[in-house]
């Protein structure tokens, strides 16, 4: 499946659960180096379970896209499974086809939803 | 005029498809394409020629320093150098540029001194003398662009240039507004005011497009990379005044860049061998003659005017839709074929990915080695459209209608 596919074409323009989450219980921050995309993860966790995440992205497509598909698959995952996922595991999840560059990007909401992880607030 | 659809055919890349398509190649500020004849040269070398130069006696050794002796030659020829000493083969425009911060910069810029500079440099040209000013407690001044991508003129210049202005450092093109500096103008206004500043010139995206003659254009030193002017990677050229070069102490040191060498004492070469010391990339140099041959033929004269209609099909396509902002000057006469835009919200990756997926087009996005420039266009990344004389006003309209489609998508 290619980018323009529909599924993920549309949760590139149409992110699910965009925006800030109350009483937050943890945060992580992402800076793509190579072109300034940035993205801030808010989750909260029950008993090491992901319960809710949102976030704030200023970025491409795919990233854009990867963090809305992340952030309704990881739910109900357990916080140490999320911290095993290999780059293959997410392209796998997240169904396309992706260049060793856009994988980057692709990356970017998985690294900050980690870094979120370790970091309670 | 210029027969684009002949010339072409001297690009055995350009026949390549991506994902079906033709490839459309608008990436040449990056790098350029390499003609057959370029490619010939640089296997005629290491299967007749090959041998390490100005040490062996036997034939092949002859050859090979023959072969790089002449090429440096073409090269000499080409920008209108007035001696081949003038001529120093390097590796690319950034080990030009880091040379003369090394050399002459670590010799000549004490405490106080102002290095002049401006924001529209690639990074290349930007920080060795940021690099050089911190190591050596100058200033660096950085020359700011107006609303259309162009420096100050006359007074404006000239009052920001003093007597502590020793180096100024600009690009003669910008790799991302196109911009051309006028440099001849530049050099006599702050000569006149019997200012000295050294003027290095960063030639990377002029010398793939307009005539250059070193003699007539008052820089002091001049870059430029072979690999963007048809010529293979990885060899590049610093120009220099003779009585400039001279001046430069020796950057590395090592294998062929002597006279003589006993434990006490060592005597350094002569020009331009002192600059260039180690094997050199012989059959890059004899790529990079090849390639200036190949231009010749063609005609710079008659390149720039080709490109300058192409390039004004080009801005007059984008200009025509709406969600599309370019950045650098209209008048095709006082830029070169790179044009960087915006198309609405859309991340420029995004628009560089599809118009790859879907139109075989390659252009680049993000910033471009520019990050000042962008800083101060408030932008965090361009899309950039850079043109040579083998595109064609066919592959202009496909582009449009790429970015048009890509709109119609992204905002549905
Ligand atoms: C204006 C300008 N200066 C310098 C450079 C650096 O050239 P190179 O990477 O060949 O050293 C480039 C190329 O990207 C350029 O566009």
């Amino acid at each position: 499946m290619d980018l323009y596919s529909e599924n993920f074409f549309d949760h590139g323009k149409f992110p699910r659960n965009r925006g800030r989450l109350e009483h937050a219980t943890h945060i992580g921050e992402e800076i793509n180096t190579s072109c300034g995309d940035k993205i801030t993860v808010q989750m909260k966790d029950d008993q090491a379970k992901i319960k809710e995440i949102k976030y704030e992205v200023d970025g491409c497509l795919v990233t854009v896209a990867s963090a809305s598909i992340l952030s309704e698959k990881l739910i109900g995952k357990k916080a140490e499974e999320v911290l095993q996922m290999t780059p293959e595991d997410l392209v796998k999840m997240l169904g396309v086809e992706l260049t060793p560059s856009r994988t980057k990007c692709a990356l970017l909401p998985l690294l900050a939803i980690k870094k979120a992880i370790k970091n309670p607030r | 005029m210029l027969d684009v659809h002949h010339l072409r055919r001297d690009f055995p890349i350009l026949t390549k498809k991506i994902k079906g398509r033709p490839l459309i190649y608008f990436d040449n500020a990056a790098t350029t394409q390499k003609p057959q004849k370029v490619i010939d040269a640089l296997s005629f070398f290491y299967q007749n020629h090959n041998a390490n130069i100005h040490r062996g006696i036997h034939a092949l050794a002859e050859e090979a320093t023959e072969d790089y002796e002449n090429a440096r030659k073409k090269v000499a020829r080409f920008i209108g150098a007035k001696s081949e000493k003038e001529v120093i083969f390097v590796r690319n425009t950034t080990e030009a540029l880091n040379l003369v911060a090394y050399t002459w910069g670590r010799l000549n810029i004490a405490r106080g001194d102002e290095i002049m500079t401006t924001v529209m440099e690639h990074h290349s040209n930007f920080l060795p003398w940021r690099q050089l000013a911190f190591e050596n407690g100058a200033v660096l001044k950085v020359l700011d662009v107006d609303e259309e991508g162009k420096l100050p003129e006359g007074h404006s210049l000239k009052n920001q240039v003093s007597r502590k202005t020793k180096l100024l450092a600009l690009t003669q093109a910008s790799n991302v507004l196109g911009t051309i500096n006028p440099i001849r103008e530049i050099s006599s206004l702050i000569h006149n005011s019997n200012l000295k500043p050294l003027l290095v010139v960063d030639g990377a995206q002029a010398i793939p497009h307009l005539p250059i003659d070193t003699a007539e254009l008052g820089a002091d030193l001049y870059a430029f990379s072979a690999h963007k002017m048809f010529g293979p990677l990885g060899i590049g050229i610093l120009w220099g005044k003779e009585e400039v070069l001279e001046s430069l102490p020796p950057f590395l040191f090592g294998g062929g860049m002597i006279k003589s060498v006993t434990l006490e004492n060592v005597g350094f070469a002569d020009l331009p061998d002192r600059l260039e010391a180690g094997t050199p990339a012989v059959a890059d140099a004899v790529g990079l003659g090849a390639a200036v041959d190949y231009l010749s033929e063609i005609g710079m004269a008659e390149i720039k005017s080709y490109e300058e209609r192409l390039t004004g099909l080009l801005l007059a396509e984008l200009k025509r839709i709406p969600e599309v902002k370019v950045f650098g000057p209209d008048n095709t006469g006082q830029r070169v074929p790179a044009v960087s835009f915006t198309v609405g919200g859309i991340h420029p990756h995004d628009v560089a990915q599809f118009l790859n997926d879907k139109y075989g087009v390659a252009v680049r996005a993000g910033q471009h080695c520019a990050g000042p420039l962008h800083e101060r266009l408030g932008i965090n990344a361009t899309v950039r459209t850079s043109l040579a004389f083998y595109n064609t006003e066919e592959e202009v309209e496909t582009f449009i209608k790429g970015i048009k489609e890509l709109i119609g998508l992204f905002k549905s």
